[in-house]
Order: C-alpha cells, then structure tokens, then sequence
C-alpha cells in the first residue's frame, strides 16, 4: 500500500565557510511515502530547512550535499512531461537544469515561512499563480485520427484566459473571499493569513505530488492556522499529496503529522509514530521538548520544564552525542566518548541514544 | 482573609484598592489622511475604549488577533503613543514624596513627571534582535536608563553585573555586544534592560514569540522568578494562548480594539463567556495526537478598525449572533465576580472552555 515517493539515506549537507564547516545536515534518513505526512521538528538551526532545500537541490551557497542520496520516485501522470516511471537522484541533477526545474514547483511544491516577503510586491496573486501554471501544467490535446501530430503535441501548455480561471478557482479553494476581485490584488492588499494562502495556492495549482511546507502557519493568528491547515488536508485528500511538514511547534504538527522527525544539531535524534512520539518519546531530547510547552487547559503552577544550557556552538560540536552537555540523563564517561548510532527501539520507532545500546 | 471578606472584594475588584494600574476608557485612534493637504478622512480605531486594571505582584495577559490593538494598548499606558481619551491611574512612588503609594493618572503628567514615572513602569518587547542598539555593549544597554534617568554612579557597575547574573548571563558578557548573543540570550539582555531601575510594572509586548521552544520555556520561568522575588506586576501581550494561560493570574482577549472578555485565567480558559473566546480557545493546536478537536471556525476576516460594523464588532463572524448583536454595541459588564464580559447573549449561552 505504502508507496515511496522521496527517501533520503544518509544524507550530509555542508557549508564551508571561513571559520570551519558547519554539518547542517549530518547523516539523515527519511522515507516519506504517497499521500503521508511527516513532520519534521527541532529547535532554529537543526537543519529542518536545509533539509528541505536539499530535496529541491536548492541548497544556498557555500552548502553543499556532501554525501547521500536523495531518490525521488516519479510515476507518469496525465498532464505531466514526462511519460514513463523512472527513480531520479536528485543531488545528482544539475541545479538549474531541466528535469529538476520540472521538479521544483511542478512535483513537489514548496511553501516558505514568510509570506510577507516570499512574494513579489510588484505582481498581483493572479500573476503570481499563472507564473507557475504556464510553467507547469499541460492541456492533454486530443486528435483523434493523426496520430504522428498527436505523438509530437501531445500537450499544449495554458492559454492566459485558462489560467486565469484556474488561478480564480485556486483561490476560492484555498478560502479566499472574493476570489474573482482578489485574483488582482497586489501582494500589500491582502493580510498575512490571505498571503499564506495565495502561497498555498501558488504551490498547489500544479498539482505536486509533494508539498514542502516549511513553518507555514508560524507567522500567523491561531484562528488564521486553523483555516490554513484544514485547506492544507483538505488538497491532501483530494489530490493524495504527501506533505512534509517542518514546525517547532509541537501542537500543530500533533493535528497534522502521521509520522515525526525531530532532529538536533543537524542529526535525527527521534523518528517515530505520532502517537508514539507523543506518549512514549524515547530520546531525552524529546522527552525534554514535550515537557517544556505549556498545555493548553491545564494549568498547573508547577514552573515549565526547561533544557538547560543553549544550542552548541556549530563550529565546536561535543564530542560524542551532540545533546549529552545539555540532557539530564548523562552518562559520564559513555556518552561525552561515544556517539550514538541511529536504530529502532521498538515497532516502527528509532532513535538515537547510548541509553537504548 | 475570611469568606465574607473575600466575597466582598471580588464583587467590587475594581473599586478595590489593590491595583497598581487601572486603565478605563482607554482609546487610541490613529488619524487616517489623504490628499495633498493630508486632510483627515477617518480614524483607525486600534485602540476603542479598553478598561482593565492589574493588581499588585499580578500578571495580566492581553490576548488576541494581530491588529486587535493589545500592542497598541501596551504602549499607550506609557504614553509612548498618546492616548485619544482614557484615564490611566497609576500607583507611583517617585511621584510622593514620603515613598508611599500615590495614585496619579498618567494621563494628566507633565512631561518631566511622566519621565519620572517611566522609572517604575518599563518595557520589554518584542524582536530581541531589533530592540537592543547593535553598537553598544551589553554593559551600555543595561546602564542606559540609569544614565537616563540620572541613577548612574560608582556602584552602578556592580548594580548592573548582579542583574546579568538575576537573568542567567555571566559577568564577563558585559562588554560584548549584542550580536555576539543568540535570541534567548539577547531577550534576557532585554529583560535586564527593564528591571534596571526597579520598576513596578513591566510591560512585556510578545516577550517570547521569536524564541524556541525550550528557551521560551527558560525565559517563561525567569519571568515568573522574577516577579516573586521582585515583586513585579506584569502587563503581557501575546498572542500564544498557551503561553498566556500558563503565565497569567487574569487574562484580557481583545477584539478589534475592544476587551471582550476578562477573568481569572482559569475561568476564562474553562468558562468562557464570550463567543470570541471560545472560538479562539477551540482553535488553539493542542499538543495531543489523540485529542479530538471539534474547531470553531470564524468566517471571514477580522474586522477593518478603521470601518467596524455596527453592533458587536464580532457580530459578523460570531455564529450566536442575533437582531440585537448587530444595531447595539454590548456594555462591558462583570457577569460573575471578577470575570467582565461583554456580549448581550452572555447570560443564555452556553459555551464550552478548552
């Protein structure tokens, strides 16, 4: 049943820069399948994005994919332009070639934290939405009869008043008001919440087998996120899309997420079940993580349980594991030797830690 | 205190005289203007008519949309905005001269007395990258309003480095500058900053909304430190209710310009009053995979402050609305004691808490 769409193995993404290599990735393995969601969450600078940018072979400079494989499994579908099954490996694509143009936008869409400043002031939403349909998306021609002409123009890309439509129709299924008015306003005309979903719309008009969205809701009102994520399931179901859903916010992705990554300090400490991740986190880390967020309803005046200590350095990373100066389960001389190796603690549940070794 | 003299107090709270802020009538309208002769044709009402009081050593969280006016509220209890009409009364000590309690209302302050005010009331905000002065040291931005306020001396030092370390910093963070620091750090540099001339109110405006998840766990227990060691009231703007519940003794939601609701905060939380809240309330992600969540959601936009409907303001959206929610505005009024609401349904709904 479960069909693979991305898998990940063993992944590392570097930056060389003056003052030594930082690992913003370092070792990750991840399998999202068709229509799944999984979460990816972790404190700012634990490589949650980097990761995502590494699936779209946009990696900023001076990063750069230093080993691992990244398999994207394409399956043909009417309306794409290509016609056969193929398994791509995406860190070997040229970043600014064909096949991976294709890809970006086209099959697996992305949608970014800011919405103030991820869209371009001088275009409308309209505009912004046909950008990525005249790129992408195909009209099936069909001639009946000529066969030579119907092999060579199978498809025919979108005339302006089609897209336009469609850009209309996108919008009202994202939940804009007025979406026939609002097709032509400019990006400063709209709110935070009505940007995020012109974003939304721009990154599900293609109809991608896959969405990134990286800290969608972060910027915005409770009430307003509540809205985004029911579209964002919504054209999950219809369209059977899988997602990748990067947040620090451990409430979201509870609703959101059937499967959960949390990484720290680029490495993936904890990967489970939601529901497993939630009752019986095994890694420190994240136990640590789900004690320190005050719930909703249920007040106590205990005080909040906190990770002592901050981020490390990324230039002096610890030895052994990354977490030991910071967790409360520390084993002297064991885990400030020895780092840990990633395996399953239980059913469908691994994680990272000398605890479990 | 005996029974009776408890029931007394909380029917009369704000009448009582254990507040160290009480704010009525607050409004703030921002003159919209147009032309060539930048002629007024409107007002952007972010601020409409706002009462609320904090008690002393209490912390009172100020919930709701963006654009629903708490900032602006916040800040204009300092006057950094002057207020359009109100009454902000104040229990100052710089402004008697035998060092007890006086009550001014701010409003009425003269420049060099609101200076003087400003000593006891200060603000921590909310970019800790944006609010810190990038060429200044650590040292500096703490001494700040000691020089400002004409407290700077020889001790001064001393006073400073015994704050870092009140807020988890090391002495010798003093000269460097505020890049040097992560986002955690530089919120505590901030929080420094504002108990640096022993203030008795502290008006936090979304204190922890750029930090993560575990340093705003950190800096939630270093406020609520500081408050009962120092004895600090606290005004706090969020929009994190989470984070509000657990902070607060008594909450505030606001609503385009307006307080819809105030009560203790578990009452709030658990038995709303006011439909806004309860939509808000059932919105809230709740960190449980198997928590159900039947969600409430508001239909359309929030309302344009500059061009509000007629009525509730929430009318519009609100799915118990009827004939009189749309022509009269509904009175702020305390239903139970110590919870304020106002919404002319109140009494007959039944609306469920979080």
């Amino acid at each position: 049943m479960a069909e693979k769409l991305i898998e990940i193995t063993d992944l590392r993404v570097q930056f060389d820069v003056r003052a030594g290599i930082v690992k913003a990735v370092d070792g990750l393995d991840l399998t999202i399948n068709r229509g799944q969601t999984v979460g990816v969450i972790g404190e700012s600078g634990c490589g949650k994005s980097v990761t995502a940018r590494a699936i779209l072979q946009m990696v900023p400079k001076p990063g750069k994919v230093a080993t691992g494989s990244i398999l994207y499994h394409r399956k043909a579908k009417e309306g794409k332009k290509y016609e056969r099954d193929e398994v791509l490996e995406i860190t070997k694509l040229s970043s600014d070639g064909d096949v991976i143009r294709q890809i970006r936008g086209g099959e697996i869409g992305m949608i970014f934290q800011e919405p103030m400043s991820s869209l371009t002031p001088v275009y409308t939403a309209g505009t912004h939405i046909n950008e990525a349909l005249f790129l992408h998306r195909l009209i099936p021609l069909q001639k009946v009869g000529d066969q030579m002409a119907a092999e060579m123009m199978k498809y025919r890309s979108m005339t302006k008043e089609e897209a336009r439509n469609e850009a209309v129709e996108m919008l009202r299924r994202v939940g804009i008001p007025k979406p026939v008015e609002r097709v032509d306003s400019y990006p400063h005309q709209l709110s935070g919440g009505q940007r995020q979903r012109v974003m939304i719309a721009i990154a599900l008009s293609c109809r991608p087998e896959m969405l990134i969205a990286d800290e969608p809701t972060t910027a915005l009102d409770v009430s307003i996120e509540a809205q985004i994520l029911d579209v964002m399931r919504d054209m999950q179901k219809t369209y059977n899309m899988a997602i990748m859903f990067i947040t620090h916010n451990l409430g979201v992705i509870a609703e959101m997420a059937e499967e959960i990554v949390v990484m720290y300090m680029g490495k993936q400490v904890e990967r489970a079940k939601t529901v497993d991740l939630f009752y019986n986190p095994k890694h420190p880390y994240t136990q640590a993580l789900l004690k320190s967020i005050p719930h909703v309803g249920k007040r106590t005046n205990e005080r909040l349980a906190t990770i002592e200590g901050m981020v490390p350095d990324p230039f002096h990373l610890p030895n052994g594991c990354v977490f030991h100066p910071r967790c409360p389960k520390f084993m002297p001389g064991k885990c400030d030797k020895i780092a840990p190796t990633y395996q399953s603690v239980g059913e469908h549940h691994w994680a990272s830690c000398l605890l479990y070794e | 205190m005996t029974e009776a003299a408890m029931a007394t107090n909380m029917k009369t709270p704000s009448a009582d005289d254990n507040y160290v802020l009480r704010v009525r009538g607050l409004k703030k309208f921002f003159p919209i203007q147009k032309g060539l002769l930048r002629r007024t044709v409107g007002y952007v009402r972010a601020v409409d008519d706002v009462s609320f009081y904090v008690r002393d050593g209490e912390t009172l969280g100020l919930v709701g949309e963006s654009g629903c006016g708490k900032t602006t509220a916040g800040r204009s209890i300092l006057r950094l905005y002057e207020p359009t009409a109100g009454e902000i009364m104040f229990k100052s000590r710089v402004l008697s001269q035998d060092g007890t309690s006086k009550t001014v209302n701010l409003m009425d302050l003269k420049p060099t007395e609101m200076k003087l005010v400003r000593q006891e009331i200060s603000m921590v905000f909310q970019d800790p990258v944006n609010s810190l002065n990038p060429r200044m040291t650590v040292g500096d931005i703490v001494a700040e309003p000691m020089v400002i306020h004409g407290k700077y001396g020889p001790d001064s030092e001393q006073v400073i480095i015994s704050l870092l370390e009140r807020v988890g910093l090391r002495p010798d963070h003093l000269r460097r500058y505020p890049h040097e620091f992560s986002g955690g750090q530089r919120q505590r540099i901030g929080i420094a900053r504002a108990l640096s001339l022993n203030p008795r109110l502290v008006i936090c405006d979304e204190p922890v909304s750029a930090l993560d998840v575990s340093i705003q766990a950190q800096t939630l227990n270093l406020l609520e430190d500081l408050q009962a060691d120092l004895n600090l009231a606290y005004v706090f703007v969020a929009h994190d209710l989470s984070v509000v519940q657990h902070i607060s003794d008594r909450v505030a939601v606001m609503y385009v310009g307006k307080v819809a609701e105030m009560a203790l905060s578990d009452e709030l939380y658990n038995h709303p009053l006011h439909p806004y809240t309860e939509a808000l309330m059932s919105s809230v992600p709740k960190p449980d995979p198997k928590y159900q969540s039947e969600r409430i959601v508001m239909q359309g936009e929030v309302a344009d402050p500059s061009n509000p409907p007629k009525g509730c303001y929430f009318n519009p959206r609100c799915r118990y609305a009827v004939d009189v929610c749309r022509e009269k505005t509904p009175e702020f009024r305390e239903l139970r004691p110590d919870h304020f609401v106002a919404c002319h349904r109140a009494e007959e709904l039944k609306l469920r808490g979080v």
